[in-house]
């Protein structure tokens, strides 16, 4: 590739922006929070290389705006409950929708409802070290430890998967969120890895892609992304009796919650579904 | 001095000096000090029932459960007469306007005993222009007080309450009560009010407002003449002014010295000089006490009736008493002035001024002195003393007020309807809801809509289609993920749900006959799914089935109280017969149901036809259709504005307050056999066709003497009449549409008088200086003074030679008709400025 002028000099205000941003990255940031937040670590310390710079480069370009349509003049059909977004939001939804999944047709509603309790990087996170606890988080962002998921499991707070739709104690009883906005999440040596949208970060990126060109945009969007994967965790990675990511019981589940989950014959048939990529019939779910 | 009599002087009005700003404000301040504390108090009353009975605090109304003096609260309708009303029919319109009806009863009631209180010290709709007049000079002003008003008044009045119902003309139109509230209603922000200022009819009664209020003399024109309320108001009044126990404004003729100041002032023109004797005509007199504070001999008060019934002599029917009694002028026990006597007292500028009241000024500091002897204090301290305690009574008395009111304010923020779902009835026979049970199951199209495949599992069983499963109607869901095609729902299809009369599939195959006849029929009934709502938005004019129709509640949520009661009385009442849970579950449950009415309240159903016909964006895409042929073309204003013209009816403001008598959209456009056939006018068939609008019009508890006779224009009194909106200028400036309406050519002459009045006398009133002290008005003004005042009428012009026979005349002429019949006329000093002088 031939080396020009102009070449050098995006390049050289590429890397100045990134020192710049990382200068003020390292103002915002606790020092502390800066050791203990490997996904942080990963962002800053990412090595960009050019094909992935393209390709964003690319995205970037197909980006456009998405005008979420809701309250239709003609409403549907049938009642459905009222999502309420959470305060603990990841800073991810600054540039996703959310919800956010919406290219694959089989498991795009499965997902985002999962979404509403399972933190992004719980499933998207490339897991290079094996030290990754997974812990329910609150909506202050504190952990909710064993004794607490119980304790709040007793003050019958809140409901499920289900949530809204519970009204009866004995429905709430079903579900293992320990309270509303719960989301289950990894932790770093007690710490959660995960971002939120109002942190000082998260702040500063905000700040820093308003201000930044195409090229800039391309390079932040590489280096918030290389620490993840593109397709998250296979439903059957924790939908299964053999699995040894989640601790059931550390998150609070009872026997048969357990039971219901591993058992669960739903993740098995997305599965299936997403594996032969057509439809399938809908009497497969009687296994 | 000049003569007040004497245009002359207002020739010698120094004009060349404009006034400043400052010197406006200090002479305002001056004159409104100079006021009588009794009509401070009473203009305060009147601001202050401003602000409970008008937009935007609405206190009172609000308190009475009426959305502002329409409605529950009207006290203009209830008492007209239709051709051939029944007493069902009467009855029907007072329970309309129920607490309005208490509300006149109440106001006749203390107008009975204490004279027409409401209309002098509280009602704001005569309040507010009396109050806007007397800012302004009275020179540049209608003086309308000479007219005969009693005659004009139920003139109007029978007109109002008998001839225009006979002839069918609708009071709501002709209401022009109303445009006081609009006009508060419009600077607090409410549409409606808005829409009524500027509409063809609101324009007139806004002129109306400044020429029979703001620029009338005193601004009582309106309460003379044209209200309805004040009308019976005056009547009882009247009647009660013969009882000797009743307190009304009286003149005691013996003290009574000629001086004509109480005629003056008197803003109803209720009182008129006959033979130098103040004369209250008691027809109109409001109580006001404004000519008892402007009597210096203690003639005039509200008092009850004098004890002697027979006079010495009688007079051009005015009573002479023989002896001339000094009373006191208030009495120790009098029950009204007594509050306004503290009053009194608080402002000591005023005991200044109330020289000519040496009763009451004795008759307080004895008063005071005799107390202040008890507790061995002087008589300043005592006087003060009295003052912090009034004081003291009054502000206690205000807090205790916006307490009770923010107390009730606070109840209604906190009032929140309960929830209630019923148990499931069915399960889930395709299992489908082992997915979409799951809350949360979102996610946004390509066309960016957030859709969700979750259903609540509870509502659906306790929906109206909670006992259809699922695949009855999205019929071939066989695959993963489903085909949106597969999905599709036809409303004519018959489902699993068996009718039991007849044991057959239930469909709901006749409503879609009779919808695809309809006015609406273009619309969907079939191939919904839940991706194509917004489709079926950009493409279709006419409403679908779900537009209007979404799965609700069996019962409904403010409904299941009810239900739940009644659900358990009958096991005893349909029990006695029908007995068994199966019975009971099956249809005791369906036929309650029926029993409990429609699932949809009308303000519900009103909401329903406004989202589509109040949306001028939607309308525009819709088209005319020209009964019996395919000519089509663009909606005319009248179609576009529906909903605006309706909400400014009686029918819509009533529903608005929750009251059922109102009609909403259907009552009309479809009842009861009608349901979805709705249809245009010109239609035979359509409910509102002419032929068919007295039977339309008469159904159950609305205008039932609308079919018994052949009152045309009551029925086809238009309730989308297009003078309620708002006038476009430039679509509305050729001459159809212009000359459709009489009200356009009455603005035509209202408005450019109501500006030029409104110009001119803020010009005369501020900007000034050295205005005579009593002022007439320029138009009327004479006659006032000749009908009103007793003075002789004013010479029209004099020639030279008949100038000199006049001027040895010129001693007589000031008190020649007075002084022989008068009796005291010796007594009387006549007042300097009251004596109408020749030209020279």
């Amino acid at each position: 590739m031939k080396i020009t002028n102009n070449n050098v000099s995006l390049s050289i205000r590429i890397l100045l922006s990134i020192i710049f941003s990382h200068s003020l990255i390292a103002i915002a940031e606790n020092s502390t929070e800066k050791q203990a937040n490997p996904y942080i670590l990963n962002i800053e310390t990412a090595t960009v290389n050019k094909k992935d710079l393209k390709t964003a480069l690319a995205q970037i370009q197909e980006i456009r705006e998405v005008n979420i349509k809701e309250n239709l003049a003609v409403q549907a059909f049938h009642f459905r409950d009222k999502i309420q977004t959470d305060n603990n939001q990841a800073f991810c939804f600054q540039c996703h929708t959310n919800p956010p999944h919406r290219k694959n047709e089989a498991s795009r509603t499965f997902q985002n409802m999962h979404a509403r309790f399972i933190d992004c990087t719980t499933c998207h996170y490339k897991e290079k070290n094996k030290n990754l606890k997974y812990q329910w988080l609150d909506k202050h962002n504190e952990s909710i430890t064993l004794s607490t998921t119980i304790q709040n499991k007793a003050l019958m707070n809140s409901g499920g998967a289900n949530t809204e739709a519970m009204q009866s104690e004995q429905d709430r009883s079903l579900s293992i969120i320990p309270e509303k906005g719960a989301k289950i999440t990894a932790f770093y040596k007690n710490k959660p890895i995960n971002i939120l949208i109002n942190s000082p970060f998260s702040k500063n990126l905000e700040e820093k892609w308003l201000k930044a060109n195409e090229g800039e945009k391309a390079h932040i969007k590489v280096t918030l992304h290389q620490a993840l994967k593109n397709k998250g965790t296979q439903c059957k990675t924790c939908h299964n009796d053999q699995q040894k990511l989640l601790n059931w019981t550390s998150l609070g589940a009872s026997e048969e919650q357990i039971l219901s989950i591993e058992k669960n014959p739903i993740p098995r048939f997305i599965d299936k579904a997403n594996e032969h990529d057509k439809r399938i019939q809908l009497n497969g779910l009687l296994e | 001095m000049g003569s007040s009599a004497n245009p002359a002087i207002y020739s010698k009005i120094d004009r060349e000096t404009m006034i400043s700003v400052q010197q406006i404000i200090s002479d305002k301040w001056t004159q409104t000090k100079a006021i009588p504390d009794v009509q401070k108090f009473r203009y305060a009353l009147i601001i202050l029932s401003c602000f409970m009975f008008l937009s935007p605090f609405l206190i009172i109304p609000t308190m009475l459960d009426s959305p502002d003096m329409c409605g529950k609260l009207c006290m203009r309708r209830f008492y007209l007469y239709f051709a051939a009303m029944t007493w069902d029919d009467v009855l029907q319109q007072m329970s309309v306007a129920s607490t309005g009806v208490i509300f006149m009863g109440i106001i006749l009631l203390t107008t009975f005993f204490f004279g027409r209180l409401w209309c002098g010290y509280l009602c704001p709709m005569g309040g507010l222009p009396e109050l806007v007049s007397r800012v302004f000079n009275d020179r540049l002003k209608i003086d309308y007080r000479p007219l005969p008003q009693t005659q004009i008044r139920y003139g109007y009045f029978s007109v109002y309450v008998i001839l225009m119902p006979s002839m069918g003309i609708s009071a709501c139109t002709l209401c022009n009560f109303i445009t006081i509230p609009r006009i508060f209603e419009a600077f607090s922000g409410g549409y409606r009010g808005l829409a009524f200022l500027v509409s063809s009819v609101g324009l007139v009664n806004l002129c109306l407002l400044f020429l029979l209020g703001f620029f009338a003399n005193k601004g009582r024109a309106y309460c003379q003449f044209m209200c309805p309320i004040g009308a019976i108001d005056g009547l009882v009044n009247r009647a009660g002014a013969s009882m000797p126990f009743s307190r009304r404004i009286r003149v005691q003729p013996e003290r009574c010295t000629g001086c004509k100041k109480c005629a003056q002032v008197c803003m109803t023109g209720s009182i008129q000089m006959k033979d130098n004797i103040a004369i209250v005509d008691q027809f109109s007199c409001m109580s006001c006490y404004d000519c008892v504070e402007s009597c210096e001999w203690g003639a005039i008060d509200w008092i009850t009736k004098p004890v002697h019934h027979d006079p010495v002599r009688k007079k051009k029917g005015v009573e002479f008493f023989p002896t001339p009694e000094w009373v006191a002028v208030h009495p120790e026990d009098n029950f009204f002035v007594k509050p306004v006597k503290l009053l009194g007292n608080l402002s000591k500028s005023a005991e200044q001024n109330k020289v000519s009241e040496p009763n009451i000024k004795i008759a307080a500091s004895h008063k005071l002195a005799s107390e202040a002897k008890k507790d061995n204090k002087s008589p300043q301290k005592a006087l003060r003393a009295d003052q912090s305690d009034t004081k003291k009574k009054v502000r206690t008395k205000t807090l205790s007020a916006w307490f009770i009111s923010l107390m009730l304010f606070g109840s209604m923020l906190t009032f929140t309807p309960n929830q209630s779902l019923a148990a499931a009835r069915n399960i889930d026979p395709d299992g489908c809801l082992v997915c979409h049970a799951f809350s949360g199951l979102q996610y946004i199209d390509k066309e960016d809509v957030l859709r969700s495949a979750s259903i609540n599992e509870k509502h659906y069983y306790s929906s109206l289609h909670g006992s259809v499963p699922c695949r009855d109607c999205h019929r071939e869901t066989r695959a993963y993920p489903h085909k949106v095609e597969n999905t599709e729902v036809d409303c004519s299809a018959a489902c699993h749900v068996e009718e039991p009369s007849v044991g057959e599939a239930y469909n709901h195959q006749f409503v879609v006959d009779e919808f695809n006849d309809s006015i609406h029929g273009a619309g969907w009934s079939k191939g919904f799914t839940g991706g194509n709502r917004l489709e079926e938005i950009n493409s279709e004019a006419n409403p679908s089935c779900r537009w209007c129709h979404n799965n609700s509640l069996y019962i409904a949520e403010h409904k299941m109280a009810l239900f739940q009661a009644e659900f358990k009385h009958s096991d005893e009442a349909c029990g006695n017969c029908h007995q068994g849970d199966v019975w009971r579950g099956q249809f005791g449950g369906h036929i309650l149901s029926r029993l409990l009415g429609a699932r949809w309240s009308k303000q519900e159903s009103v909401e329903m036809c406004r989202d589509c016909h109040d949306d001028q964006q939607h309308m525009q895409d819709v088209k005319q259709k020209e009964f019996n042929t395919d000519n089509e073309q663009p909606l005319d204003k009248r179609y576009l504005g529906v909903v605006k013209s309706y909400d400014m009816t009686l029918h819509a403001r009533l529903i608005e307050a929750n009251v059922d008598e109102g009609a909403s959209c259907i009552d009309c456009h479809a009842p009861q056999d009608y349901n979805h056939g709705i249809r245009q006018d010109e239609d035979p068939k359509s409910p509102t066709h002419t032929a068919q609008l007295g039977k339309t019009c008469g159904t159950v508890a609305c205008h039932g003497y609308s079919e018994n006779t052949n009152i045309t224009p009551f029925i086809e009194t238009d309730m989308h009449d297009t003078d309620w909106l708002m006038p476009d200028i430039l679509s509305d400036w050729d001459d159809t549409n212009f000359n459709e309406s009489g009200w356009n050519w009455l603005n035509i002459i209202l408005i450019p008088a109501s500006i030029l009045f409104l110009i001119a006398s803020i010009y005369w009133s501020f900007f000034i200086k050295n205005k005579p002290k009593t002022i007439y008005s320029l138009w009327g003004g004479e006659v006032f003074k000749t009908r009103m005042l007793g003075m002789k009428a004013k010479k029209k012009k004099v020639t030279p030679k008949e100038k000199k026979v006049a001027k040895p005349k010129k001693a007589p002429t000031t008190e020649t008709t007075t002084s022989k019949e008068n009796t005291k006329a010796t007594v009387k000093p006549a007042p300097e400025q009251d004596k109408p002088s020749v030209e020279d």
